[in-house]
């Protein structure tokens, strides 16, 4: 029996190697073969194919995508666009669910078997390993070749962005530009009628935070006749999602880089924020805040969800969160409740210097196409007419159709999408300017029309429109970003240009789970401060040193 | 005769209930109680949620009693096309897959069986299908063999791959093996062949381990959501426990899968966060066929189990 085990044992381990081996041998075969895209030339006239060709895409699908009756992934407003307009028929190659792990996993396989469709998005570990592996199609001169003057214009606003892309030199895919950077940075969220309530004004300063923290404790701001509110939100569980009840804010006072990005220090190293002794002193300020009773006991178990559920409790009336947190969740909590208001304020500094707000990059969505497509400038044709199709100027009518249609994000039914400027900024340079009699609102056009008008909709008293007015009113989140965060250089981006290595993977993954719960302990005194440095020690147990080593070789040249 | 019946009553009412057997018995049923009530809880809960109205589920307000009663929900999933096409492919799934997993841990079982006297190599046999227990390729190798057969994006992906539930043919093997070898002998003395003889003699002495392992089987195919997410290549035709997983991931996975958007997915997030009493009731929906099954198969489930392996 022994014998027949080993046996059988090597017999797998041969079968294992041959197929690997025949695996390295196919993917080795392969090419990078650009060549067909140059015949197509002359089949491209006004960018538009002469005879149609077909090109397969991956759809990362979203369940809460409705269509309209007879519409489906293969059949839809953007198939049927692109069809007319360009003489490219779109073809499903699958779908799958972009929000769990399905479509990264198909993704993964197809890289894996070599059997990539000829669109497809994917996140930074799959685009580096994808293109070292010659399987995308090399786009830096497709784009200048065939890119429209709108979408190489948006190359060049974003030109750090691209440059981050590029694999030894090329492009390999089209960049999915999202918001700009600045306007990931997050906010004080504060109730105001709460605020009113206590008789106090917004804090400047962290000491009149803590002081509005108190008397929201103490005061019974609701006016309820119950000591059931707390100081400021604050989930244990996701400190660092951002949307609502962050800690960044915590961090930022004392200027240090949280939300577990990475900074280059005065040595010109990159090292990680959440380890640096700015830190330290945070978790002691928020630690303070908890033995005094500001902060809920029971924050360490709570996730973002249960801490909304506060909010709409009436229980929490501060709390740090994103630019958009004015539609989700906030909306809800002013909608269902008529006296809240909620009003975004700039981060406040416990020391001399200004507060900071950490952000990610970013750009975390790359296009791509595969070296196998015979046309991957249809690719560049795609994004030429998306960024006709959906930009700030684009009239109500257009954007109804291709861009929301109802409650539906159509505008995710094209393969190749990108923002093309942070629409935010201008509309709230362009409502201040209508305030300060510059700008006459027959002037406004598109996006802008319908932002100003929605803005004017609250503050007429409809409520559904909260969200407008608290991103990008006067008084609005967008308004702080540029009237101060960016003037006053406080927004500071994370060194990970794109994403982690894939190497390192597994160690940041047990590094940022350590991390969210050693803060929660510090913060809530079941550890000592002191701990903070048995948590820098973990950091290093953990592959630390490793983890900052690749991230100074790849993003530190 | 009598007497001893005399006796066995006597006995029976002398038998003196001591207290700490008492106190034994009454922890003994508080205990159960409670270890019930954690697992059915989360259920009456969930009920609850899916017949609440949004803002009582969303604020957290709802335990075990609904909050704004309404039936919406269970309108939106009997209205809901793909919640039903879902549910369709796991019907489909389930009767396909538990007949074919039958079909072939059937005959497997009886022949492996066989003693070795009457089959040479059976240990061969056997351990080539218990290796598929103990090793497994991995994840690309079993992706790679499914895409290469074909069968991707089909009904028989999900069924195929697991044809064989090596553990359930097992106990069945060792079922059979508990059971007389004469009777066995004595209907190929009768003139019947393997297949009458299996079928007419083994099967019905098998009942309550088949029972055991239809039940296996069904809860599998059931509660499968992986094979579904990886082999499907259209979202719609996902399996319904793969369709609930995409609708049951939370608001910050979900905005964390579209951040590259920006505050532009913000509305689909409304949209989504909005539709928890209908996630509630979803989930409802889809625990009830099997939840059904349950009692029926259940009497079988503890002597299927045991009467196999303690006697083999």
């Amino acid at each position: 029996m022994k014998g027949l085990k080993k046996k059988i044992a090597l017999l797998l381990a041969m079968s294992m190697t041959a197929a690997m081996l025949a695996a390295c041998g196919e993917s080795g075969e392969e090419n990078p073969d650009n060549e067909g895209g140059q015949e197509q030339e002359e089949a491209i006239v006004d960018g538009k194919y002469t005879e149609p060709v077909t090109i397969s895409y991956a759809v990362k699908a979203d369940a809460a995508m409705k269509f309209p009756e007879g519409d489906s992934y293969d059949d839809n407003v953007w198939s049927r666009y692109i069809a007319d307009e360009l003489g490219i028929n779109l073809e499903v190659a699958w779908s799958a669910d972009g929000a769990t792990e399905a479509y990264s996993n198909k993704i993964t396989m197809s890289i894996a078997n070599d059997d990539l469709p000829d669109i497809f998005s994917v996140y930074y570990g799959d685009y580096y390993e994808a293109a070292t592996a010659g399987m995308l199609a090399d786009m830096t001169d497709l784009i200048e070749e065939y890119g429209s003057d709108q979408l190489k214009e948006i190359f060049a606003n974003n030109e750090e962005l691209v440059e981050a892309c590029k694999i030894d030199g090329k492009l390999y895919c089209i960049p999915q530009f999202g918001t700009s950077s600045e306007l990931n940075a997050q906010f004080l969220w504060i109730r105001q009628d709460w605020l009113d309530a206590v008789g106090m004004e917004a804090p400047t300063t962290w000491d009149e935070l803590v002081e509005v923290a108190r008397a929201f404790t103490t005061q019974d701001p609701d006016g309820n006749g119950v000591d059931d509110t707390y100081g400021i939100g604050l989930s244990g569980s996701s400190p660092w999602w951002g949307g609502i009840a962050s800690f960044e804010g915590f961090a930022g006072a004392f200027q240090a880089v949280g939300s577990q990005n990475w900074i280059k220090n005065d040595e010109g190293e990159i090292v990680y924020g959440g380890i640096q002794p700015e830190m330290k002193e945070a978790l002691a300020a928020a630690n303070a805040m908890y033995e005094e009773g500001l902060l809920d006991p029971e924050f360490m178990t709570k996730d973002v969800e249960t801490v909304i559920a506060d909010i709409y409790n009436n229980k929490i009336g501060m709390a740090f969160g994103m630019n958009y947190a004015g539609y989700y969740p906030l909306l809800t909590a002013v909608q269902e409740n008529p006296e809240a208001v909620w009003k975004p304020y700039p981060f406040v500094s416990a020391t001399d210097e200004l507060a900071t707000c950490s952000v990610w990059w970013p750009l975390d969505t790359y296009t791509c196409i595969s070296a196998d497509c015979p046309n991957p400038e249809a690719a560049v044709l795609i994004a030429n007419l998306y960024v006709a199709t959906n930009n700030d100027e684009t009239p109500a009518e257009v954007s109804e159709k291709y861009v929301y249609s109802g409650d539906t994000s159509t505008y995710m039914l094209c393969p190749v999408r990108m923002t093309a400027s942070a629409t935010e900024f201008e509309t709230y340079r362009q409502v201040k300017a209508i305030e300060e009699g510059t700008m006459a609102y027959e002037d406004l056009v598109g996006v802008y029309k319908t932002n100003y008008d929605a803005i004017q909709a609250y503050l007429d008293g409809d409520t559904s429109q909260y969200g407008y007015w608290s991103q990008l009113g006067l008084e609005g989140a967008a308004g702080i970003v540029v009237d101060q965060y960016i003037p006053n250089n406080q927004v500071i981006l994370t060194e990970i240009h794109g994403g982690m290595p894939e190497e390192v993977s597994g160690e940041v993954g047990l590094i940022q789970a350590a991390e969210i719960e050693y803060y929660a302990q510090i913060i809530s005194g079941t550890l000592d401060i002191d701990a903070f440095d048995d948590w820098v020690d973990e950091f290093y147990t953990l592959g630390g040193d490793k983890v900052t080593e690749v991230v100074n070789e790849t993003f530190n040249q | 005769m009598r007497a001893e019946k005399q006796m066995k009553k006597n006995k029976k009412n002398k038998i003196k209930v001591s207290v700490g057997y008492r106190i034994f018995t009454v922890f003994n049923i508080t205990l159960l109680i409670l270890l019930a009530l954690s697992c059915l809880l989360p259920f009456v809960n969930l009920f609850a949620v899916s017949l609440s109205g949004q803002f009582a589920v969303n604020s957290n307000s709802v335990s075990f009693w609904p909050k704004d009663f309404t039936l919406a929900s269970y309108q939106f999933v009997l209205e809901s096309g793909q919640f039903l096409q879902s549910f369709w492919v796991t019907v489909k799934r389930v009767v396909l897959g538990v007949s074919v997993n039958m079909l072939l841990v059937i005959p497997t079982a009886y022949v492996l069986s066989q003693p070795e006297r009457k089959f040479k190599h059976r240990k061969i046999f056997a351990w080539f299908f218990v290796i598929t227990i103990l090793f497994s390729a991995g994840l690309v190798p079993w992706y790679t063999v499914v895409r290469a057969t074909g069968i991707m994006g089909s009904i028989w992906a999900l069924i195929l791959p697991d044809a064989v539930p090596v553990f359930s043919m097992l106990v069945l093997m060792n079922y059979m093996r508990g059971l007389p070898e004469e009777l066995q002998d004595a209907a190929f003395i009768d003139g019947a062949g393997h297949v009458r003889t299996l079928v007419s003699v083994i099967l019905p002495l098998c009942l309550p381990s088949i029972a055991t392992i239809v039940l296996f089987a069904m809860v599998g195919h059931w509660n499968a959501w992986f094979d579904g997410m990886l082999f499907m290549n259209r979202v719609e035709d996902y399996p319904l426990q793969s369709y609930l997983q995409t609708i049951v991931v939370n608001p910050e996975q979900y905005l964390a899968s579209m951040r590259g958007s920006g505050s532009t997915a913000i509305q689909n997030l409304l949209n989504f966060v909005s539709a928890r009493s209908t996630r509630a009731a979803q989930l409802f929906v889809a625990i009830l066929p099997i939840m059904l099954v349950y009692p029926f198969l259940q009497k079988y489930f503890a002597t299927g189990l045991t009467v196999g392996s303690v006697k083999g």
